[in-house]
């Protein structure tokens, strides 16, 4: 695959602009913009939906779905509701985690298989903007600035795609302290990383 | 702060992170769009943290994407290949703020026609399309642009009773709700038309008797939707003169 040179650092607003002109080209029909837009968050949209389903196949499956209903309605795209990427990859973590309710309902909860943490392991060989790579450890930076309970609460929701009742099971944590918990993390990650604009 | 508040912060942190069951999330969705309607801070949170959603996504490792997948996604997006937007409608009408998102909308009706399974349906689509944005861009009707629980919704009405809605970024109905229309006058609401956003966008024609000073908009029960408002106010906004 033929990736873009990875460019200087560029300040995030930059990118966020860049993002908001490639959503205006691809209303405009322009399948270029959509090729660029795709190798931009290619990477992250599919790494999201990996570490939430386990499958590579059923991930793949995931970003086209997102990719494809962003060609279809990039209208659907509301600039006052935040950056492109997030926007992105919430429809990712929210396809995800529906595939892996879907999937568990199949196979018994117990079975699941832990999984790895998100520092991974020098495995990083995917080729993406430096830029969108430094603000990947800024979030990372911000999760692990967490107490360990707060982020306890986000690995077993966010990451594993576990409902409250379900996190609350899994932790042995009352459902209120999951809820207050997820609370009081969210708005800690909030203030350290802000949205997509940041 | 009092214990309702705290416990809708926790239902939009909990909708941010995608922990809801199934069953529940509908009825929180609408629990959360009736409040943020009338607080300003928690409609700033659920913003901020559904946006910061979409942030901690990146926190996991990225995936190397296949060739193949992106040729996949290349020759499935060429196959329903969508039309240009029609850029340069609004500037030949008069220039009113709904024209720009009619145009969308229209972009995206036609659009359907190439996805759409039905013919009939297609046409209907674009029928539609067409005359909202002919409401929407006559400088003789009332305008009125209906804030609140997020996104825009544009309204228009005739003096011939004729009215068009278009909505964009609006929230998802929740699930066996939909989002109801009332114009009012004197405070005193007229049911007019119901609706439920695909993708934050919607698009609406009607005829209706009567003379309105207002918009206002709630969730009701589905499909229907009620012949009085029951649900709290999630937008409103005045007809222009």
């Amino acid at each position: 695959m033929s990736v873009e040179q990875p460019s200087a650092f560029q300040p995030a607003e930059l990118e966020a602009r860049r993002d908001r002109q490639l959503i205006e080209r691809i209303a405009g029909g322009s399948d270029d913009a959509f090729r660029d837009l795709f190798r931009r968050y290619g990477p992250a949209t599919v790494g999201i939906a990996h570490r939430l389903i386990g499958s590579r196949e059923l991930a793949e499956e995931t970003a086209q779905e997102v990719f494809l209903s962003i060609w279809r309605r990039p209208a659907a795209y509301d600039s006052a509701r935040g950056s492109v990427r997030s926007w992105i990859l919430a429809q990712a973590h929210h396809r995800a985690v529906d595939v892996v309710r879907r999937e568990e309902s199949h196979r018994k909860r117990v079975d699941r298989v832990p999984p790895e943490p998100l520092e991974e392991p020098g495995a990083d060989q995917v080729v993406e903007e430096r830029w969108l790579d430094a603000r990947r450890h800024e979030v990372r930076r911000a999760l692990e600035a967490l107490p360990e309970d707060q982020r306890k609460v986000i690995e077993a929701t966010f990451f594993e795609g576990r409902t409250h009742r379900d996190a609350a099971a899994y932790l042995g944590v009352p459902l209120g302290t999951v809820k207050s918990r997820t609370l009081t993390a969210m708005r800690r990650l909030r203030d350290a990383i802000g949205g997509g604009e940041a | 702060m009092n214990g309702e508040h705290v416990e809708i912060e926790e239902l939009i942190a909990a909708y941010a992170v995608h922990a809801l069951d199934v069953e529940e999330r509908a009825e929180v969705q609408t629990e959360i769009l009736e409040h943020i309607a009338g607080c300003d801070s928690c409609r700033t949170l659920f913003r901020e943290l559904n946006e910061l959603s979409g942030e901690l996504a990146l926190a996991a490792p990225p995936a190397r994407v296949s060739e193949d997948l992106e040729t996949r996604i290349m020759d499935a997006a060429r196959g329903e290949r969508p039309p240009a937007a029609p850029k340069n409608a609004s500037r030949r009408w008069p220039a009113v703020a709904a024209a720009v998102a009619a145009a969308a909308v229209i972009a995206l009706a036609v659009w359907n026609i190439q996805l759409g399974s039905s013919l009939r349906g297609a046409r209907n689509n674009t029928r539609v399309a067409i005359q909202a944005f002919a409401v929407l861009n006559d400088p003789s009707a009332r305008h009125a642009t209906l804030t609140g629980a997020g996104g825009t919704i544009s309204i228009a009405l005739r003096s011939d009773g004729s009215a068009a809605l278009t909505a964009a970024g609006v929230p998802a109905a929740p699930a066996g709700r939909v989002y109801e229309l009332w114009f009012m006058k004197d405070g005193k609401p007229t049911a007019a038309t119901v609706f439920t956003p695909e993708d934050g966008t919607a698009i609406k024609t009607l005829r209706l008797a009567g003379a309105y000073d207002g918009a206002a908009i709630t969730l009701e029960k589905g499909p229907n939707g009620a012949s009085a408002p029951t649900g709290t106010l999630l937008y409103q906004g005045a007809l222009s003169t």
